[in-house]
């Protein structure tokens, strides 16, 4: 028969609509407004998973996110998600859920043994068990563990579900729409703010929904702010974090109630809030007590009983005992009788109190003074043990399938803390609240110890006047609250009962009290140490429901008040958030963005092997089909250059247009060489220096006109090559009249170098006499190329002839292609990143393995570059002592003695029979001049030891290649090539 | 964090680039080794009001001297370079 | 000064149009753009109109001066051939830098009702009408990129990217969109 436990009448559940879904296996009935749980407790389905450590029984505990044991996987293959609450899934039609930590079926768990080996398994038992010897951890000690501690199997699978980011703005965020929030976002939204309530619940309400009276002021106040178009109100949405200056976190649960999310619809959505005020209306968590057998399936939160008997329709037990130790609890038991559950007792460590009187006139039995010391069952209660409070005199015996408990409520202040409040703890309600914001938010309701329907209304209705106040929207209509006669939250401190037996403070951890006292015996006194080596508060519920009750039993052990020992710090998340959620759309290829050259599309058509230039995409090399390998391919394209021409696409480098009466001025401060003399029409090879005297960047920098330079840099150093001239410009010499802009993206750039580069080019160029002796190496000028407004620049990174044209991007194209097709009566070849690098290491020129940042440019070879006379950033610190040192490694070049032998970038230079390094390799290439392998090192003592011979260890290649130490420029050292 | 910038309003701290002291003026030219190695390596790291760069890298590229609690991350005032 | 029609950053890259309960539209008008940086102490004027304030943008005879940074402002206008606006802009030189950015970013326009919801996905500025609106303009992050987002009509905006990362930013732009659906205009 179809939902055993599901009352006829009453609730939010749409009784005309059913669910299927499979639990285990098993396929049962619910209704839409079910939570898993709810739908698992109407088929009277009580046992749904085992505990973590001891693999003890476990069933529903609660009705919301503190739930420590109905963990499962729902949904399944890719889609399957581990740990996920029973409490807060929201039942769709198809629902698969499979139960956790376990070996074998639920109900019998192979597993179960562990309990047996309890008393070895206590706190620390990992520490001290497993152990030695060491190499066991990873072989044996770790799968063992893992196989048999709990949690739920991720999927392994790519998530095929899409997640997404998006962010708000607001001047009043309620977090909460029970009572208080409601009242809230109603009084906040009435003065015109703009408001957003966040309900992490799919229904709007929190504990109203769970009370009937009051559901015609649940609805009213829903249409009064969905009739306010300022209003935005989010069900399904989790604010999970409360960070600087307003910003909160939250994810919203876009498509986690169908089976599947419709097309382009996210799975969820991970939201940032900025917030000018927030009002925390974010409630309670129920408070449970430390008993033995405190675990076993039918044990529950009474407050969560009497949501399920009221919000869901459902009877969640037959028989049931309360043990409560404050008056509110007592409506729970008033819930489960009208649901139909014989209440066999109520048991109260208190002697008297209005609720119990209250109670016994409406005909319960109530045993004051008494206390549960322990539970009877196996997979499911049976009954209860109890007593005299205190354990004087015998124990009974009550037979029941449900306990309801509550040990008092835990203001729910994770935001507020997290918001910097400090926390401070209420004798009367034995509880922590927040303390003075430091924030501009406020709680309201339960979550600051105000707790009952009426009170918290009225509470959450001024905190959302005075919130929206805050934020300059001073008035609005008040509207109407509601009434209702609240009992008293405020509970007889009992937090254990010491009897015989396990009783658990963590129940998803499987913590029990004697842990707690075990750490406190082992030195673990701090709240923050037990609660680590205890692992109390640390699964998914993050100690909602008991943390506090682990605190109190520290506090007893410290013989200390538990508002000194105080809680564990709140940190996000509140409740989990999925890893998804949490990269939102950054995945796959959006995990970054990529930047393409004006030129891509060519290279894309000419079958370029692509290369990662940070987020660049640039040609590593153009393969042809008769190219043995990549290497072949390579050579080839550097060969072209050497012998005829190449043209390679260097739009990457980094480009900035500088303007003003004091540019030159600028460029001799950022520069350590001169660029005041550079004549208009010119450009200079630049190097600029850190502060520190170390190498930062270099290019070449040209003069446009008398106040107008063209800048270039490094590909890589592009951006903070810009950032380092505003910052000096902004901060160190505000007075000098510059301007600058990138033009990166604005022009493209190509450069053909070779033998016959002046030849491919003539054709496309106008308006410019090419000759050596017009337009001579590191002339500059405008022209034309291929029709359209260009500008070339005479300069050489391969140490061949080399032209530059840069173009407006838009024309790169046209202006490639026209080269390309002057070109093919030289022989003109593209060539990539690779022959670019291989030319460059062959010619001796420094690129990034060389300036990594650690070396001055005497290291380089260019200590001559750096002027003698004047300011220029870095100047000073390159001329500390350890930075003039001669025995500095400086740059040579190596050159492998049994020429096919590889040489490795990172090898060590060593000394034949010595292990000391003298330096190590920086780049190393194939020569295309000079056949075989060769590279450039930073060498101590390097100009010294030319012509000697050394060894390149790799110890991670096992490799040792004897190599030759020479000049770093292996080609044309006279630089005569490049001048034509 | 939230910064508000004095051209552009209150942006996410994702829009600004860091860069430390700003109590630290650069050295006048001729003033020597030690001078700029204090500029360069010697830094404040207090505990309460801290005075910072902090550039507005991804918005109007401004830099900004950033009066903030190094503890709270209150920020008590942002001026222009 | 040259007839021939240079390609767009995004040629061949929009996507084709998606149907959908309240489509987008994507659009990419091709525009001249001149940055415009004042010299020290110089107050850049000769374009007939004051050039606007921080987070302002400022029109007039079909040049649209946007506020770009201190000092610095951004000229957009409908392409009239390579170097027109820069041509046009020449009496703010001797007051400011004048720099050609027509290729080097790119506007990607953005209209439709729901073109707020859009960007809320993208970025974090809040656009909200009481906060936002027609002729504001914000230098900020779009996609995690370096953006310069004008409100050009109450339900219009356009966005200013470097050309060479504005692929990212249309591709960005059509995923946030998919759930309205989208099509070129």
């Amino acid at each position: 028969m179809s939902q055993t436990h599901r009352l006829p009448a009453g609730g939010h559940v749409e009784r005309g609509a059913t669910l299927t879904f499979r639990f285990d296996g098993r396929s049962y009935q619910g209704h839409p407004g079910d939570t898993l749980a709810a739908a698992l407790l109407a088929n009277g389905v009580r046992l749904v998973g085992r505990s973590f450590k001891y693999h003890r029984p476990r069933g529903i505990f609660s009705a919301g996110v503190e739930e420590p044991n109905a963990l499962v996987e729902l949904r399944s293959g890719a889609r399957r998600e581990p740990d996920t609450r029973a409490t807060i899934a929201e039942l769709f039609d198809g629902l698969v859920a499979e139960s956790q930590t376990r070996q074998g079926s639920l109900a019998f768990d192979r597993m179960a043994v562990s309990g047996l080996a309890a008393p070895w398994l206590g706190a620390g038992f990992y520490y001290k068990t497993f152990m030695w010897p060491p190499r066991f951890w990873e072989r044996v000690y770790e799968p063992l563990i893992r196989r048999a501690a709990g949690l739920g199997r991720a999927s392994g699978l790519p998530d095929p579900d899409h997640y997404e980011s998006a962010h708000a703005h607001c001047d009043v965020l309620v977090v909460g729409s029970g009572a208080a929030g409601l009242a809230a976002a109603r009084a906040a939204g009435a003065t015109g703010a703009r408001v957003i309530l966040a309900e992490q619940d799919f229904l709007l309400g929190g504990g109203l929904l769970a009370e009937p009276a009051q559901e015609g002021w649940r609805r009213t106040a829903l249409d009064a702010l969905a009739a306010m178009p300022e209003v935005t109100v989010m069900p399904r949405t989790t604010i999970f974090g409360f960070y600087d200056h307003g910003v909160l976190g939250a994810v919203e649960r876009v498509a986690d109630h169908l089976p599947e999310p419709p097309p382009h619809t996210p799975r969820q959505r991970f939201w940032t809030i900025r917030a000018a005020e927030v009002v925390l209306a974010t409630g309670a968590h129920e408070r449970l007590i430390a008993f033995p057998g405190n675990d076993r399936p039918g044990v529950m939160l009474a407050g969560s009983a009497a949501a399920y008997a009221r919000r869901w329709a459902v009877r969640p037990g037959g028989t049931a005992v309360l043990f409560a130790t404050h008056d509110a609890a007592y409506d729970s038991a008033l819930a489960l009788a009208e649901a139909g559950t014989r209440i066999a007792a109520i048991l109260d460590p208190r002697e008297d109190s209005p609720a119990m009187q209250h109670a016994r006139e409406a005909g319960f039995t109530v045993r004051a003074g008494s206390e549960i010391c322990d539970t009877i069952g196996g997979l499911a209660l049976r009954g209860v043990r109890f007593r005299n409070h205190g354990g004087a005199g015998q124990e009974a015996a009550l037979p029941a399938d449900l306990l309801l408990v509550s040990g008092g409520w835990n203001p729910a202040v994770h935001l507020a803390s997290q918001s910097g409040a400090p926390l401070v703890f209420d004798e009367a309600l034995q509880a922590f609240l927040p303390g003075p914001p430091v924030q501009r938010e406020r709680s309201a309701g339960a979550c600051r110890g105000i707790h009952g329907i009426a009170a918290a209304a009225a509470d959450g209705a001024e905190a959302g006047r005075a919130a929206a106040e805050g934020a300059g929207f001073p008035s609005g209509p008040a509207a109407p609250l509601p009434e209702a006669a609240d009992a008293s939250h405020a509970p007889f401190p009992l937090y254990e009962v010491r009897a015989r037996g396990k009783a658990f403070v963590d129940l998803q951890d499987d913590v029990t009290a004697e842990d707690m006292r075990l750490a406190h015996r082992e030195g673990f006194t701090h709240i923050e140490h037990a609660k680590r080596y205890t692992t109390h508060a640390m699964g998914t519920d993050q100690g909602k429901s008991g943390g506090i009750v682990g605190a109190a039993v520290l506090a007893e052990a410290r013989g200390e008040p538990l508002g000194v020992v105080g809680l564990p710090r709140f940190r996000p998340y509140t409740t989990p958030v999925a890893w998804g959620a949490m990269a939102g759309e950054a995945v796959g290829q959006h995990f970054q963005p990529t930047r393409r050259t004006p030129l891509h599309r060519w290279h894309e058509e000419a079958g370029a092997v692509w290369m990662d230039a940070g987020i660049w995409k640039r040609p590593a090399y153009y393969p042809r089909p008769a190219d043995a390998d990549a290497w072949a391919s390579v050579m080839r394209e550097a060969r072209a250059v050497r012998e005829r021409a190449g043209i390679c696409d260097v739009s990457t480098l980094g480009k900035i247009d500088i303007q003003g009466r004091d540019a030159a001025a600028f460029l001799d401060l950022v520069y350590a060489n001169t660029f005041s003399t550079l004549a208009v029409g010119r450009a200079r090879y630049g190097l600029m220096l850190r502060e520190d005297g170390i190498v930062f960047d270099d290019g070449t920098t040209s003069r446009i006109g008398p106040q107008h330079f063209y800048m270039t840099t490094t590909t890589a150093q592009a951006g903070p090559v810009m950032q380092h001239l505003e910052f000096h410009l902004a901060s160190c010499w505000p007075d000098l009249d510059v301007s600058l802009a990138s033009v990166t993206d604005q022009w493209a750039t190509m450069s053909i170098a070779g033998p016959r580069a002046r030849e491919a080019i003539a054709p496309v160029i106008g308006g410019l006499d090419l000759s050596d002796a017009a337009f001579p190496f590191m002339a500059v000028g405008d022209c034309t190329a291929a029709g359209v407004p260009a500008r070339l620049f005479r300069l050489s990174f391969s140490g061949e002839m080399a032209y530059e044209i840069a173009v407006p991007a838009g024309y790169a194209d046209r202006v490639w292609r026209a080269v390309m097709a002057a070109g093919a009566a030289y022989g003109i070849e593209p060539y990539g990143v690779e022959a670019l690098g291989l030319l460059r290491i062959e010619k001796g020129h420094v690129a990034g393995p060389e300036l990594n940042g650690q070396t001055t440019a005497a290291d380089c070879g260019l200590g001559r570059m750096l002027k003698k006379r004047g300011d220029f950033i870095g100047r000073a610190l390159a001329g500390r002592p350890g930075l003039q040192d001669p025995s500095r490694p400086r740059l040579v070049g190596i050159r492998s003695v049994r020429p096919e032998q590889q040489i490795r970038a990172g090898s060590h230079l060593l000394e034949a029979g010595s292990s000391e390094s003298l330096g190590w390799v920086t780049s190393v290439t194939r020569g295309v001049a000079r056949p075989g392998w060769l590279g450039l090192a930073m060498l101590r003592d390097g100009e010294a030891r030319i012509g000697t011979t050394l060894t390149a260890a790799n110890p991670l290649f096992d490799e040792a290649a004897p190599v030759e130490i020479v000049s770093p420029h292996h080609y044309d050292p006279e630089n005569a090539r490049v001048r034509g | 964090m939230r910064i508000p910038c004095p051209h552009c309003g209150p942006r996410d701290e994702a829009e600004f680039a860091y860069r430390g002291d700003a109590t630290k003026q650069r050295p006048a030219p001729d003033a020597g080794i030690e001078a700029f190695h204090d500029y360069v390596y010697l830094r404040a790291n207090p505990r309460g009001w801290h005075e910072e760069w902090w550039q507005h890298a991804a918005g109007c590229r401004a830099w900004l001297r950033v009066r903030r609690h190094t503890v709270t991350h209150e920020i008590a005032a942002v001026t222009p370079a | 000064m040259s007839a021939v029609e240079p390609l767009h950053p995004l040629a061949g890259l929009m996507p084709a149009p998606l149907p959908g309960p309240d489509p987008l539209r994507l659009g990419l008008p091709r525009r001249e753009l001149v940055q415009v940086t004042a010299r020290h102490g110089a107050d850049p004027t000769g374009l007939g109109f004051a050039l606007p304030g921080p987070g302002e943008s400022a029109e007039t005879a079909g040049i649209t001066a946007l506020w770009m940074q201190p000092r610095g402002w951004l000229l957009s206008a409908p392409w009239d051939g390579e170097g027109a606006l820069l041509t046009r802009a020449a009496p703010l030189a001797p007051a400011a830098a004048l720099v050609d950015q027509s290729h080097g970013r790119c506007t990607i326009r953005l209209a439709g009702a729901k073109s707020r919801a859009v960007l809320a996905k993208l970025c974090r500025i809040d656009l909200h009408p009481r906060i936002f609106g027609p002729g504001r303009v914000a230098a900020t992050q779009v996609a995690h990129l370096a953006c310069l987002l004008h409100q050009a009509e109450p339900e219009a905006f356009e966005l200013i990217v470097f050309s060479t990362l504005a692929a990212n930013l249309l591709d960005a732009l059509a995923s946030a969109a998919a759930e309205y659906g989208y099509a070129p205009g």
